[in-house]
């Protein structure tokens, strides 16, 4: 039987077996024993082995275990059955399995009588992998859509809920079969919904590929929730829209936070204005109070100097000499308290009086002070200073010159008994600030365990007995260095002299 | 020769009474006329309300003006002197217990000839009147047509 079928094979035109030997396809030939008749090249290709090879055994590609359903199929086949488009699985001679989409058919003699059958196979073990890969990544992506923290929803172009993971129907408090009845244009905070139509219809319109809005929803439970969504428009096949994907955060957290930030930063705003005014309300005060201080406080004092003297020199003749003297100590601590006055006003002013820095000559500015406060002493003092070349600063001169005028004074003030009293001026280089200027003077000198309290205002370390002063004088001169963002400080051993230094640093808020 | 008059406007009793006594001790020959606040002062250099019925024609040779007065302040007195023709040229030395900036730089802004700041000291005092005086009085020259005719005196100024 087998023979009859060769020779059919053979019998056949060229034409067939030319269109056999070029199908791409592997076209197997077998006789009803089941011995291979026919194999071939496409099918030498797919499945490894060569005609020569496999040609007259049984075949040799299909698997254990797919024997029986391969003999029912033959046998199908042999009762006169075609087959069309199966899918089996196949052996490569290597072992690996390949997918194959079969069609068979009998074949028959002259007579008509079943002699063999002819299978056709195609590899379609590629399309099979792209299906199964297909299959995979939808799993993945479906996993991934199922189980993200933020949500995603799918919407028609109109706006209706296609499909929702379950975070999104977490957030909203919806199932997602409640989604579907819905829009988002229905569950959007009524005031931030023209926005998000307005993104809408540009997306859909082709103007912009995207969009992030921060926007409400109301939820189902009726709350309300800052969203932050990211939307895409896919279009199909055809270009035209298809379906909308947004990508939705829950950020009423982060929106509380800033809010509370802004109600925050607001009532600071608030609270420094009504400091501000308040501030200006206490200035204003003040200057009253200055004015009041410098007029009113003076007036009565002199009454009661001015009267002291009137009746020291009207009663001449009726006072003796006690009463007298009274009368001056009288007069001598009224004058006393008018220069309280005057210095308290000095320090009040050199505290609120604009700063007005330019470069100083301090060398020059500080002989000059010298020869003011010289001129001003009570007692004559021999000692004219040394002043060394001292550096410019950028200072406001008529302040410097309180410091200088200050510290000189005092200088003058405590080297008063000395025998030789000696006073210097000059500068050393500060580590820390630069140029620092300094007094020194060869006097009384202080204890310096006390040495904090000198520039307090009324704060003294000498009596009256010793060195007339009203304590105000060095608040000044602190003031001042301290508006000129500089230090002060002073060194000193009882009875050995006393030097003060001070710095007036660059101007920092000038422009360069 | 006729006294030199001099108006003395202040509010403190005290410091009226002290200034005519520090003009008394340096015996400068003076008429002080003193008012107690700043409407009493305009009052009596215009010649109105209780001063309705005084002499126009002599006017004072020197304003004494404190600025902190009731009613109408020294600076408002100053500016009203300064904007009436018969006083426009009036010397007037402010006298006063205030050295505040703004103070000083109003009163020269308003024209003051001087500006005083009272001393504590009566010593002092006593110098700063003499010195005022002296100058005011005897070595300076006094404006024209002062104390004359008011129509003499707005011609004179047009």
């Amino acid at each position: 039987m087998s023979t009859s079928l060769r020779d059919l094979m053979a019998e056949e035109s060229s034409l067939y077996r030319d269109v056999i030997s070029c199908s791409p396809n592997a076209v197997v030939g077998i006789d009803l024993d089941g011995y291979l008749l026919f194999w071939n090249p496409a099918a030498e290709r797919i499945f490894g082995w060569t005609s020569a090879e496999v040609v007259g055994s049984r075949l040799p590609f299909v698997p254990e275990g797919q024997w029986a359903e391969f003999e029912a199929s033959i046998a199908r086949v042999e009762a006169g059955e075609t087959l069309v488009g199966v899918e089996r699985i196949r052996r490569h001679r290597d072992g690996h399995d390949l997918h194959v989409r079969l069609s068979a058919a009998p074949f028959r003699d002259a007579s008509g009588r079943v002699v063999g059958s002819l299978a056709f196979l195609e590899d379609i073990t590629p399309q099979v992998d792209t299906v199964s890969h297909l299959l995979a990544s939808e799993r993945r992506f479906r996993q991934m859509f199922m189980s993200a923290a933020v949500g995603i929803s799918v919407t028609e172009v109109d706006g209706r809920y296609r499909e929702a993971n379950p975070a999104f129907c977490r957030l909203l408090g919806y199932r997602e079969e409640e989604l579907r009845g819905r829009n988002f244009q229905s569950i959007t905070y009524p005031e931030d919904l023209e926005e998000t139509v307005l993104y809408h219809r540009r997306l859909i319109a082709g103007e912009i590929r995207s969009y992030v809005l921060e926007k409400r929803y109301v939820r189902k439970d009726g709350s309300l929730m800052w969203c932050r969504i990211s939307v895409t428009l896919v279009r199909g096949p055809d270009d035209e829209p298809d379906y909308l994907v947004a990508v939705t955060e829950d950020v009423t957290k982060r929106r509380e936070a800033e809010a509370s930030l802004r109600r925050l930063n607001l009532e600071l705003e608030q609270r420094i204005s009504e400091r501000t005014a308040e501030l200006e309300r206490i200035n204003e005060e003040l200057e009253a109070f200055t004015y009041s201080v410098s007029h009113d406080l003076r007036a009565p004092l002199r009454a009661i100097d001015g009267w002291a003297q009137a009746v020291i020199e009207d009663y001449e003749k009726v006072l003796d000499e006690p009463g007298r003297r009274m009368l001056q100590r009288q007069r001598a601590a009224s004058q006393r308290l008018g220069c309280l006055i005057d210095d308290l006003l000095r320090l009040s002013r050199v505290t609120r009086q604009s700063l007005q820095r330019q470069s100083v000559d301090a060398s020059k500015l500080a002989m000059r002070v010298w020869q003011e406060v010289a001129g001003n002493l009570d007692t004559r003092v021999s000692a004219v200073p040394q002043i060394g070349e001292l550096p410019k600063c950028d200072a406001d001169p008529e302040l410097l010159e309180h410091v200088f005028s200050n510290l000189l004074s005092n200088a003058a003030k405590f080297s008063q008994h000395q025998p030789e009293p000696r006073i210097e001026i000059g500068s050393i280089r500060d580590q820390k600030d630069g140029p620092a200027y300094f007094v020194r003077d060869n006097g009384a000198g202080f204890d310096a365990r006390y040495a904090d309290k000198l520039f307090q205002p009324f704060q003294r370390l000498h009596s009256d007995r010793e060195f007339l002063g009203t304590g105000v004088g060095l608040a000044i001169v602190q003031r001042v260095i301290h508006r000129h963002g500089g230090r002060i400080w002073a060194e000193s051993e009882v009875g050995r002299g006393a030097t003060f230094f001070f710095t007036i640093p660059p101007d920092a808020t000038a422009s360069p | 020769m006729s006294k030199k008059l001099i108006l003395l406007v202040e509010d403190n009793p005290d410091d009226t009474e002290l200034t005519i006594r520090a003009f008394r001790r340096h015996q400068i020959q003076t008429e002080i006329v003193s008012v107690e606040d700043g409407q009493q002062a305009i009052d009596y250099l215009r010649g109105r309300g209780a001063y309705a019925d005084r002499d126009l024609t002599k006017q004072p040779s020197l304003v004494l003006l404190d600025l902190n007065l009731p009613k109408v302040n020294g600076l408002d007195v100053l500016r009203s002197i300064r904007s009436t023709v018969n006083t426009a040229r009036l010397p007037v030395v402010v006298l006063t217990s205030s050295n505040a900036d703004n103070d000083l730089a109003k009163a020269y802004e308003y024209r003051a000839n001087s500006y005083i700041r009272k001393p504590v000291d009566f010593v002092k005092f006593v110098e700063a009147i003499k010195t005022v005086g002296m100058y005011w009085l005897v070595f300076n020259e006094p404006p024209p047509y002062l104390g004359g005719d008011p129509s003499h005196a707005a011609e004179a100024i047009r």
